[in-house]
């Protein structure tokens, strides 16, 4: 049921403990209502990055660090959690990316960007891969969507 | 603590009393766990992602956690 759907690392962190505000709403909803979550693998790293961040300005205790793995372990074990490997496939992404894009756009940027390929569909609130919505669509097919298309994507 | 009973199937399946299951929150399809010690078992129903956004958080602005991917770029980048 529902869209094909590749969210950002930002729609990842309420699994870990913090609480975004709307965003974690928004990952509630989408839970119930699309079959799946996609997420890239390097969405991982970049999670436990910005939680030991966080800890070392004492924005949050040590047990949202602490308990990572083991929220980690329970998103495997969710058959509707699926995190898409770096494999062949996004590494042509990417390689693709680099030779068509004309614009730069940051590594991490564009390894969520070559995951959301085989998906179709991106959730993110990077302004940086926000602007670039039109040449996504027409050169690689991909469709970004903002937080002010949560209520369309949900529908869908 | 309460003790409630069981019954095994020809086929290894556990039934369990409908107030065991409504003790437990259980709903069908949600997985479950066995945690053996010795001869005593442990029994609680596994958590899923939708548990996880249920438990207690810290509140946390999101453009700060937004800021947070450019150094986490530069790092992959410096390697520092």
């Amino acid at each position: 049921m529902g869209i094909k759907l590749l969210l950002d690392t930002s729609f990842l962190l309420p699994f870990f403990g913090l609480d975004l505000g709307d965003i974690n709403d928004i990952v509630e909803k989408l839970y119930y209502k699309l079959s799946n979550l996609y997420f890239a693998e390097i969405s991982i790293y970049e999670a436990k990055f910005k939680l030991i961040s966080l800890y070392r300005k004492k924005r949050i205790p040590i047990d949202l660090i602490e308990n990572f793995w083991e929220n980690l372990r329970i998103l495997y074990d969710d058959d509707r959690i699926i995190f898409i490997p770096y494999d062949k496939e996004v590494d042509a992404n990417l390689n693709h990316l680099e030779k068509t894009l004309e614009a730069r756009l940051g590594i991490v940027d564009e390894l969520i960007i070559a995951s959301a390929m085989l998906v179709g569909n991106l959730l993110t609130l990077d302004e940086d891969i926000l602007r670039m919505r039109s040449v996504m669509a027409e050169k690689f097919g991909l469709q970004i969507f903002g937080l002010t298309d949560i209520s369309e994507l949900v529908r869908m | 603590m309460e003790i409630f009973e069981g019954i095994v199937g020809k086929k290894g399946e556990i039934y369990v009393r409908k107030r065991f299951r409504e003790l437990m929150g259980l709903k069908p399809g949600d997985r479950v766990e066995f945690i053996v010690k010795g001869d005593t078992v442990i029994f609680r129903k596994k958590p899923n992602a939708a548990d996880l956004l249920r438990r207690k958080r810290i509140r946390v602005d999101i453009s700060e956690v937004l800021e947070l991917r450019k150094s986490f770029e530069e790092e992959l980048v410096s390697g520092d």
